[in-house]
């Protein structure tokens, strides 16, 4: 039997990373991301009585949440905080307008969904066991997923409650305009 | 005889007693006190890495998920001494990561590149020649970040004649 068990190793799900293209906090939040979803387009078909199959129409990529560990500054709440300022004014309770269409897209974010694999072992073999040092970073992109032109909707509710052990969790949720990847 | 020659060709047997532990500084404990002649055991955690499994007809499949499952936490065995100075230093070091009276937390932070509740702790194992002296090998065990999660805990006995031993459990960052 072709050995499919080592010729090309599965895509662990544990090695991705989500940055945010066009920030420069990404690297304060890269490390306090704890999960996201990627959506994806989806096309809508409907079976006529016939039993035949149509393409109906098309669903565009749901609204997403990236959930991240809380800093004790607040970093993470300011910083999205400060993105959703840009689009409504609270006190005032109205959508906010730009000086163009250029500075509308600039204050939209582009995400990068990337998935990384193992690129070589830690070290190398038959160097012995003297004298070994374990590589520092052995992994490379395998493929990326952008969300592009995304839209905030706003904070999900954060509960309260002394009895939690862990890091406070800041989920916001938005929305893409188109999901597309690359190699 | 060849074969005894062999076995010993990569040295003799590792002993089990010959093994140094140095603490990076103990916060509250001042000047040097030897800590070292007073541990009994160390307890190196085993390194573990996750795996994940999977059919495919009749075949059940393994491979490593990329997680390190090593345990995040090592224990050290010790002689209390007379004026019981090691067990209150880290006594109150437990105590300034969480105020026991108030339930005030330190921020585990650095400055400087150096932590405010973590220390570093390196046990090396070694030989000691005819004088004593403690000639350390190449294993040595670096754990990085440690603070005590586990201080103490023993029984006071007046049928007891024997040395009063607790231990501490640490937990830390990384382990090289």
């Amino acid at each position: 039997m072709k050995d499919i068990f080592y010729e090309t190793d599965n895509q662990l799900s544990a090695f991705w990373d989500v940055e945010i293209l066009n920030s420069e906090n990404t690297p304060e939040l890269k490390t306090r991301v704890i999960s996201s979803t990627i959506p994806f387009l989806k096309i809508n078909i409907e079976r006529r009585l016939s039993g035949f199959l149509s393409f109906k129409d098309v669903e565009f990529p749901e609204e997403f949440s990236i959930t991240l560990r809380e800093s004790s500054n607040f970093t993470v709440y300011k910083f999205f905080k400060e993105w959703f300022s840009k689009f409504y004014n609270e006190e005032e309770n109205t959508f906010k307008t730009f000086a163009s269409k250029t500075d509308y897209l600039q204050n939209l974010l582009n995400l990068k969904f990337t998935f990384y694999r193992g690129s070589s072992i830690a070290f190398g073999i038959g160097t012995g066991i003297e004298g070994i040092e374990l590589k520092a970073d052995t992994m490379e992109e395998s493929f990326s997923f952008y969300a592009k032109n995304c839209k905030p909707i706003g904070f999900n509710n954060i509960d309260l409650q002394y009895d939690s052990s862990s890091a406070l969790e800041i989920t916001i949720n938005m929305i893409a305009e188109q999901v597309t990847q690359e190699k | 005889m060849d074969m005894i020659n062999t076995i010993f060709q990569a040295g003799d047997d590792a002993l089990a007693n010959e093994f140094q532990v140095s603490f990076g500084p103990i916060p509250f404990l001042e000047g040097p006190k030897s800590l070292n002649v007073r541990v009994t055991t160390v307890e190196i955690p085993p390194k573990t890495l996750g795996e994940y499994e999977y059919r495919y007809k009749s075949e059940r499949v393994v491979k490593p998920n990329g997680q390190i499952e090593t345990a995040k936490e090592f224990a050290i065995e010790f002689r209390i001494d007379k004026y019981y100075t090691l067990y209150k230093a880290f006594s109150l070091w437990q105590d300034s990561i969480v105020n026991p009276v108030s339930g005030g937390i330190a921020p585990d932070v650095s400055e400087n590149g150096i932590s405010l509740i973590r220390i570093p702790i390196t046990i090396s194992s070694g030989t000691y020649d005819i004088e004593g002296t403690f000639i350390p090998t190449t294993q040595v065990w670096s754990f990085t970040g440690c603070w005590p999660k586990e201080v103490g805990g023993f029984t006071l006995d007046n049928q007891s004649g024997d040395p009063l031993l607790t231990a501490v459990r640490f937990g830390y960052l990384s382990m090289r």
